[in-house]
């Protein structure tokens, strides 16, 4: 393990041998640099997690099928999965006008798709029924209209991809965004077959690897913090226990879940 | 997330749960009741049965010496430790003994630690600490592995051949034998027994080779004494870190002392720092020993000044005496000092730090040229000359360099 460091330690150091092309010399750390806009500090690893935490919701949500064109919302947050990147990861717009942004873009994002796929891309059609709508509801009437509900829907969808993407990269509070995705999954799963509850399972393994991964990563940037080194190991045997134990209680909640394959009693919040 | 929010939400959970009646919410609440428990336990067992050790070679070393040092974590129980994060609250600055281990069970973990010292004085080695908890980061544990001890870094000691500070040499270190009436650690010859030698002055293997008693002649030791005055007096300093004048003063004093005791003198030390160190004569490796521990901890503070320290302790030095004075002082209220002590018979030399290169200031007025004047020999020290060759030089190439 000494030795290993101790190789690796003078291979990043020693100078680049001599002979190797030039040309191959000066494109590599352009590459490298090319690359590097693309490198996430917390890995990619953990975005495929929380993709898969916030998916499993939105898989969830389509499987309801509160309304149709649900499959809309897959590309929505996937926008906001990527936008909510970006907005955690740059430093220079501040935190309101970003919020501002991602609350503009999702309305625009939702208006554009409801537009597109129940007036045949008439704006003008949408807002007018925006508008009837919203005097329905401030006379206290009751509306039917779907448009309203798919538009509300990939907004919602949008705004959680990306609270969730913020929660994690930027206020580093994991456990808050699984709760809000939890809230989400959890409604949902209340109102369809229990069979669906693969989602929760998808959310339960990726939450606590998720949990897992970041708990990692915020230790090893205390560790370098206080000049610590690290065993080389230590990564893998980490993230081996960790998903050894997710699995462990996995099998704990499948064990225990074997009577879900029952109708859902949530019955409060039936659609 | 903290465990008291786990909790909060474990209760919340359940509250859900019992209030709804729904079988997902209540496998939930047991899946984090598990997790919870789970960690806790972890965390709880993940410092049990670890054995720390740190092997270092030396309690002392001298600055620009490397510290080397083996640390060992044992895990001695069966149980896999996924990390455990080794503090080291060391002292000695740059000094990174901290590790994080991950641990199979029955496994060790050795790293090493290597420091070049660049800094004098008292360190401390650890204490050490491990801290562990859950992979979740839910709960923290944290155990005192060792507690702290010393390290002792000595001043750089350069390695001259030669040091002539006054025109022909040392006084008192003439080739002219004095025969010694008491027993010396100059033995010099032999001579036949007389009646009433003492039995313990027989020389065996001389007398066996003669056929007759012969018996040892002594010499008295070379009679001279030299004590070191180093100002370190805050007022006067100049510079940072490793180039400044206490830095400089302080390799030099322990350079020349090293060189002396080396050469059998007896030699005593002044230090008028953040306090007055005082240092009686004595000659040896131990006396080396204790210059440079002295000399090690020795700070520049607001204690008394040269004037002050000269005046003080002049009347420990008397004929066939040398003092040497190490300092960056320019001022000429110390001159009266060194000129009392030279009325006495002392022989005094003066090692000057010229502040103004230590600062980047324009030189100030050479204040030392009027000692020159009165014969004491003046060795001046700029920041950056090369010490070891400045001591070891000729004073005749020196002043002939000046000129």
């Amino acid at each position: 393990m000494q030795n290993a460091t101790v190789e690796r330690l003078s291979k990043i150091i020693a100078e680049p041998k001599q002979g190797e092309e030039p040309g191959k010399e000066r494109r590599t750390p352009q590459i490298g640099s090319f690359l590097a806009h693309f490198r996430l500090a917390e890995g990619w690893f953990s975005f495929f997690l929380l993709a898969l935490v916030v998916y499993s919701t939105i898989w969830c949500v389509q499987a309801v099928s509160w309304v149709s064109h649900l499959s809309l919302l897959t590309p929505i947050t996937a926008v906001g999965l990527i936008f909510g990147v970006i907005a955690a990861k740059q430093r220079r717009i501040p935190r309101t006008l970003i919020h501002l942004l991602a609350f503009v873009l999702g309305l625009a994002l939702a208006f554009w798709q409801t537009s597109s796929v129940d007036y045949a891309g008439s704006t003008s059609a949408l807002i007018n029924n925006i508008r009837a709508w919203g005097q329905l509801a401030v006379g206290g009437g009751t509306s039917t209209d779907d448009s309203i509900f798919l538009f509300f829907i990939l907004a919602l969808g949008f705004l959680l991809a990306y609270t969730s993407t913020w929660l994690v990269y930027r206020t580093r509070s994991p456990w808050l965004m699984l709760l809000a995705n939890a809230v989400v999954l959890l409604i949902n799963l209340s109102s369809i077959d229990a069979g669906y509850v693969i989602f929760l399972v998808i959310f339960l393994v990726a939450a606590l690897l998720l949990l897992l991964r970041f708990n990692l990563y915020e230790s090893s940037i205390r560790w370098k913090r206080q000049g610590l080194r690290c065993s080389d190991d230590l990564n893998w045997e980490f993230m081996q226990a960790g998903a050894l134990i997710s699995l462990g209680i996995l099998v704990f909640f499948l064990d225990t879940a074997l009577g879900l394959c029952q109708p859902a009693s949530f019955t409060g919040l039936e659609r | 997330m903290r465990p008291w929010q786990a909790l909060i939400l474990v209760v919340l959970l359940a509250f859900f749960a019992i209030s709804s009646g729904w079988h997902v919410l209540y496998v939930l609440t047991y899946v984090m009741l598990l997790l919870f428990i789970l960690s806790w336990f972890w965390a709880r067992s993940s410092l049990h049965n670890m054995v720390f050790r740190r092997a270092s070679a030396a309690t002392r070393i001298q600055v620009g010496e490397i510290f080397d040092e083996r640390l060992m974590l044992d895990n001695v129980s069966v149980m896999p430790k996924l990390w455990v994060q080794i503090a080291d609250g060391s002292t000695l600055p740059g000094h990174r003994a901290g590790y994080v281990a991950s641990m199979g069970g029955r496994k060790r973990a050795t790293w090493r630690a290597r420091t070049m010292c660049k800094q004098r004085g008292r360190f401390q080695l650890g204490p050490v600490t491990a801290t562990s908890g859950d992979p979740f980061g839910m709960f923290r544990r944290r155990v005192l592995l060792t507690t702290p001890r010393d390290l002792l870094v000595l001043p750089r000691v350069l390695p001259i051949s030669n040091f002539v500070l006054f025109t022909g040499g040392l006084p008192g270190r003439g080739r002219i034998s004095r025969r010694a009436l008491q027993t010396t650690t100059n033995a010099t010859t032999i001579r036949e027994y007389n009646n009433g030698d003492a039995l313990n002055r027989i020389h065996w293997r001389s007398s066996a080779h003669f056929n007759q008693l012969m018996v040892k002649e002594f010499d008295l030791d070379p009679a001279m004494d030299a004590w070191i005055f180093l100002d370190l007096h805050a007022a006067v300093q100049a510079g940072e870190g490793e180039e400044s004048t206490e830095e400089y003063g302080v390799t030099i004093a322990a350079t020349i002392a090293t060189y002396l005791l080396r050469q059998d003198l007896s030699l005593g030390v002044i230090v008028n720092g953040e306090h007055r160190e005082f240092l009686s004569l004595d000659r040896g490796d131990r006396q080396i020993e204790r210059v440079l521990e002295t000399l090690a901890v020795v700070q520049a503070g607001s204690g008394p000044d040269l004037k002050e320290s000269l005046a003080v302790d002049a009347f420990h030095l008397g004929r066939n005496t040398v003092a040497i004075i190490i300092t960056p002082s320019n001022s000429r209220d110390w001159h009266d000092g060194v000129r009392h002590l030279q009325r006495r018979g002392v022989q005094v030399a003066v090692i000057g730090l010229t502040a103004s290169s230590f600062d980047e200031h324009p030189v100030d007025e050479d204040t030392l040229a009027l000692l020159e004047g009165a014969g004491v020999p003046v060795l001046r020290v700029k920041s950056g000359d090369p010490l070891g060759e400045m001591l070891e030089r000729d004073p005749e190439a020196r002043f002939a360099r000046r000129r």
